[in-house]
């Protein structure tokens, strides 16, 4: 397998798109799970994906060993997702003035799975990075905790225990943001 | 001890990684423990939601698990000779071993009581998901309860229940089938269900979305859900249907939605079926009117009813009987108060919730400006007679009139009541105006009756008591709009032939620009919403009188469009066409650019181009033009041209611009062609002294490529080669009609709005952003509202189909309203108004200087009042300033000898003689006069002072 890696490297060090995109394209996964797990945002998750996906076919020259691949894509997305928040703290230090307001509507138009869907989001955004990169490489690409390990560079063990740690964590937001949001029905209830 | 452990097999067991032994331990420690069994279904529960949450996000990016290969399997595989012999084997093995373990796998699925369902049929993708972990189905397989199938964009699945009903699946389809003590509940998270229930269910049998609840006995059904909405659709049997407080029964045929949705079994629901052609059969036997609700549950339910066509009740065609032949402007609102529904669960009324752009609204006095407005054009009354109309509404525009025309035969007192209210307040009461408003708006039969013309509307009266037809459904602009589209929900169309005709009758001066345009042409426009196929929400149709000519012609019919893949995914903007002959829209354009008395300038142009025809022979017949990044100071605009030939298009342009080269040259211009090489390709960039940009331009294939400078063209090569391409991205692609290369005449792709907010933050002068920041709205907030959207067209000899796909439908019309509202609104603004008073006042100030410079020009000093420039004749009457309540901008002695100050008090209305200057760049509030000194103490032509920095 080492040896068709390696010849299809080759061919793409010779600038084969082809060849670039049969290394690449099958971490599309990979990447967008990561970007989404930093960025916290489908947008700029999907605009960072392509970004890398580019970035990846102009230097894939200079990857050494090709079974490193998967970590290469996410250091490459972890780097420029950095950047990219860097950026964005920048123009918001910047541009304080006009600092971006809670994107929420109002409480009483929605329906029961924007209820659901903004309560997820919200306790998944507020997880540490690494526990939403985790389970964006879980539950977006189905991935073993093999292949996360071999991703992340930890253990099997280490990737269980961050799974479970993200899951606890997990369901204590939920259940924190449940009961606010049933408070604040309750108050525009009474009202 | 034992809580460690617990977690510790909960994390396998979560993970999908749990050993059969460690399974076991597990189910003994929540048997014995109830809080930790339920913290084990708790965590269950987690599990399907994160399923279900990331699925939702994976689908975005089409990156989900059924497009994405394993990082440890590499996509393509070349075995090696050698390796053949071993790599069959294996592949036995593996094809017997799978066997085996299929069979072993059957006897420890659950079976009897548990199963719920057998699969009978099945294509493509099917996945069952269930904690953590994830099967493929297969035909013969059975599903328990609670587990979630997957049908993935290629598949299908049918499914036969315990008691021999079916179920069906589309593609892109997620379900549970949950079993309770009095029903069988399918849960259908999104896609396409049919419920095939010949048989007499075990137990009630509903599906289930989170918009609605179907229950169906013996019936026929189907259930679509998605991000728009749920959707019931009935072909056989009846179901009932409930959703929120509102419980409504569907017979065969009809179809109901939440938010509103389509009232008939729609074609397209039907055709992915293997059961579509007893489907159709059903339909087609479903004449029946529906039933009246079981309960009343809002105007919905009113709609159906009213949409019916029965007896002899009004129909369409009815109504349209009723308009004048000449009618020449038609509207037809078949579904009105679905209309009315379907715009408040709109994006556009989400966005008039939004916070910040009601407090932005408050801010400016917004209400007064709508009260105004009411008043002005009696909006209030229209409301309130558009509120009582529940049934179909058509319009008719004629000549100098209109009849509008509305089915009220199920509330005609309330619409009458409403109406009634409205002449009086309309009236202010006057009993006599009232009178003579009654003869051209009134209620008969159950028509809503309003004209402008009372001879109009006695017509109508005249027509319904003979029964005789206008003949205007006899005319061929009636019968071209019912040829373009079929029973409508909305529709607008024009006799645009009679409109030219009139137009050339009035100003035959027109004729050239109706033959340059090919307008001239035209017959009927037909405008619906519902005009076409697949996720199209806004459509029109242009007819010929013949075949098309002019401008109209420069659109070939539809063709594969290749030449977007130059763009990356984040592009903004690209139009792309494909062009019948490029030589004479050249041409044609060349024509128009040459001023057109100048015939002798038209011909040398024309002899020039015509002298290299090898440059449009090779041109092929697509051409895209879009802008990558309309934020960057120089915009990335790039052109792409498809080229029948690359090798005579290069050498003919090479031989053009060493040409040009040498002719510039003479003139004493430096220009020349630089290539450099990138990937391989030669980049070619013209540099020119004294231009801006340097035009750069590549052959890719068998594509031109050109940009404002080599860089652009290289990241068009770059994002070529990577296959990061908009063509390839969800953005783009989810919106176009078929999978595959898009086969169009003209396609508009945009994305402007993502740059909005951006846009305002850059471009936003940085002394007006606070105090703008103050007033109007933080706009970020269109960064929620923002989809990507196209429009196309597809041209055929004597018309052309134009259709807009936007998700939310806001892009294009907020972007097509936008510079409109600026308009309207900005000048009734605080800040607008004080903007403009400041341009007032320097547009003043600076004709005055330039009246006083002219005055030293003949005397030989500068004036010294405003009054000798009046005398002179220089200036008819002194200059008001817009901050003195008329008064008159001042001119007084400046503080060196020899020097005048000329000034505006300033929008602070303090006169400080000119000596504290007004701060252009500070808040439009700020203290101080406008002045301006002459003569400018550096010699350059007049203009308003600045402030001192260093304080003096």
């Amino acid at each position: 397998m080492t040896d068709q890696l390696d010849h299809l490297m080759e061919q793409a060090r010779q600038g084969d798109r082809d060849a670039c995109w049969r290394l690449i394209g099958p971490h599309r996964g990979l990447v967008y799970a990561t970007a989404f797990g930093m960025l916290k945002n489908i947008e700029q998750a999907e605009d960072l994906l392509h970004e890398v996906l580019v970035q990846a076919t102009a230097s894939i020259g200079g990857l050494r060993n090709p079974s490193r691949l998967p970590g290469w894509l996410h250091t490459m997305t972890r780097n420029m997702a950095m950047d990219l928040i860097r950026r964005e703290q920048r123009r918001r230090q910047a541009h304080a003035g006009a600092a971006r307001q809670a994107t929420v509507l109002p409480v009483a138009d929605w329906t029961e799975k924007e209820h659901w869907l903004v309560t997820m989001e919200e306790a998944i955004h507020e997880l540490p990075e690494p526990f939403r990169v985790v389970l964006a490489l879980k539950y977006m690409n189905d991935y073993s905790c093999a292949q996360i390990a071999g991703i992340l560079d930890l253990s099997v063990p280490a990737v269980k225990s961050r799974l479970f740690e993200a899951r606890k964590l997990l369901r204590k937001k939920t259940a924190a943001l449940a009961q606010a949001r049933e408070l604040d029905h309750h108050d525009t209830r009474t009202i | 001890m034992t809580r460690e452990r617990f977690e510790h097999l909960l994390a396998d067991q979560l993970s999908g990684e749990i050993t059969a032994q460690d399974r076991e331990e597990l189910d003994r420690l929540v048997a014995a423990d109830p809080a930790l069994r339920a913290e084990l279904a708790e965590y269950e529960r987690q599990e399907v939601d994160l399923q279900r949450y990331y699925h939702l996000r994976a689908e975005r990016a089409a990156v989900g698990p059924e497009s994405i290969q394993s990082p440890a399997q590499p996509h393509v595989r070349r075995r090696r000779p050698l390796a053949w012999g071993l790599a069959a084997a294996s592949l036995a093995a593996a094809f017997i071993g799978g066997l085996l373990l299929v069979q072993l796998d059957r006897t420890h699925r659950p079976m009897g009581g548990q199963a719920l369902a057998r699969v009978d049929a099945l294509e493509g993708d099917v996945l069952v998901l269930m904690q953590g972990s994830v099967r493929a189905l297969a035909i013969g397989d059975q599903l328990a309860r609670s587990e979630r199938v997957k049908v993935g964009g290629n598949g299908y699945l049918a499914l036969r229940l315990g008691d021999g009903n079916i179920i069906e699946a589309r593609g892109n389809t997620r379900f549970a089938i949950e079993e309770y003590h009095d029903r069988l509940a399918v849960q259908l998270d999104h896609g396409q269900l049919w419920a095939h229930l010949g048989r007499k269910p075990d137990k009630r049998f509903v599906i289930e979305t989170d918009r609605l609840r179907a229950t169906a006995t013996g019936t026929v059904f189907g259930v679509q859900d998605g991000l728009a909405g749920s959707i019931v659709a009935v072909a056989e049997g009846s179901v009932s249907v409930e959703s929120g407080s509102q419980v409504l029964a569907l017979k065969a045929g009809e179809a109901w939605g939440n938010p509103a949705g389509p009232t008939a079994l729609a074609q397209d629901s039907i055709d992915w079926s293997q059961y579509a052609g007893s489907l159709l059969a059903l339909r087609s036997t479903a004449t029946d009117p529906p039933d009246v609700p079981l309960e009343v549950a809002g105007a919905s339910l009113a709609t159906q009813e009213l949409t019916s066509e029965t007896g002899d009740a009004p129909t369409i065609s009815d109504l349209a009987d009723l308009l004048p032949v000449q009618t020449r402007f038609f509207l037809d609102l078949r579904d009105w108060p679905g209309i009315v529904r379907e715009f408040q669960s709109s994006a556009y009324a989400m966005l008039a919730r939004e916070q910040a752009l009601q407090k932005w609204w408050t801010a400016i006095h917004g209400q007064d400006l709508v009260n105004e407005i009411e008043r002005e054009i009696h909006l209030r009354e229209i409301l309130a007679v558009a509120g009582a109309v529940s049934g179909r509404c058509i319009v008719g525009v004629f000549p100098q009139h209109f009849l509008l025309l509305a089915d009220c035969r199920h509330n005609e007192s309330e619409v009458a009541a409403a109406l009634g209210g409205a002449m009086v307040s309309l009236t202010d009461g006057n009993l006599e105006a009232v009178s003579r408003l009654r003869e051209r708006m009134f209620v008969i039969d159950g028509r809503l009756v309003v004209s402008s013309s009372p001879q109009i509307a006695a017509e109508v009266i005249g027509r319904l008591a003979s029964g005789e037809p206008s003949g205007f459904t006899e005319q061929p602009f009636y019968g071209k709009v019912t040829n373009a589209i079929q029973q409508p929900r909305l529709l607008a169309a024009a006799d645009l032939a009679s409109v030219v005709d009139q137009w050339l009758e009035q100003d035959p001066s027109a004729r050239p620009f109706l033959d340059f345009s090919g307008l001239g042409g035209l017959e009927t426009i037909v405008i619906s919403p519902s005009f076409a196929g697949r996720g199209i929400n806004q459509a029109a149709r242009l007819s010929f009188r013949d075949r098309r000519y002019g401008m109209m012609n420069w659109l070939a019919e539809p063709a594969p469009m290749h030449g977007f893949g130059f763009f990356s995914s984040d592009v903004h903007l690209f139009a792309a066409a494909i062009i019948r002959s490029p030589r004479e829209m050249f041409f044609d354009l060349l024509g128009k650019l040459i001023a057109e008395n100048d015939q002798r300038a038209q011909a040398e142009a024309r002899a020039f181009f015509e002298s290299r025809p090898a440059l449009f022979d090779s041109i092929g017949d697509e051409i895209v033009l879009g802008v990558d990044n309309p934020i960057l100071p120089l915009p990335n605009v790039k052109l792409v041209v498809e080229l029948a030939s690359p090798a005579r298009f290069a050498l003919e342009l090479d031989a053009l611009l060493a040409d040009w080269i040498l002719r510039q040259a003479e003139v004493g211009t430096l220009a020349e062609r630089r290539i450099e090489t990138s990937s391989g390709i030669e980049i070619h960039t013209l540099f020119v002294d004294g231009w801006v940009i340097q035009p750069s331009w590549a052959y890719v294939d068998e594509f031109l490529v050109a940009g404002p400078g080599p860089r652009f063209v290289r990241h068009s090569i770059d994002v070529m080669r990577s296959g990061a391409t908009i063509d390839r991205h969800p953005r783009l692609r989810n919106l176009l009609p078929t999978a595959g290369t898009p086969h169009f005449s003209l396609m508009v792709y945009q994305d402007i709005a993502r740059a909005i907010p951006e846009l305002l933050r850059t471009a936003m002068p940085a002394n007006l952003r606070n105090q703008v920041a103050e007033t109007f709205p933080d706009l970020t907030f269109l960064e929620r509202f923002h989809a990507a959207g196209i429009a196309y067209a597809q041209a055929a000899p004597d018309r052309i189909d134009l259709y807009l796909n936007s998700p939310t439908g806001i892009d294009f019309n907020l972007g097509m309203a936008g510079p409109l509202v600026a308009r309207w609104i900005a000048p009734h603004t605080p800040i607008g108004q004080q903007i403009d008073q400041l341009a007032e006042a320097t547009v003043a100030l600076e004709d005055l200087a330039a009246a006083a410079l002219a005055f030293q020009a003949t005397s030989g000093r500068l004036p010294a009042s405003l009054a000798e420039l009046t005398e002179a004749g220089l200036i008819t009457l002194a200059p008001s300033d817009p901050f003195a309540d008329g008064r008159p901008l001042r001119l007084v002695t400046g503080p060196a000898p020899g020097t005048i100050l000329i000034y505006s008090i300033g929008p602070d209305g303090i006169d400080d003689q000119g000596l504290l200057t007004f701060d252009p760049a500070g808040p439009t509030t700020g203290e101080g006069d406008l002045t301006i000194m002459l003569p400018s103490p550096d010699g350059t032509p007049p203009r308003l002072l600045t402030p001192l920095t260093d304080g003096s």
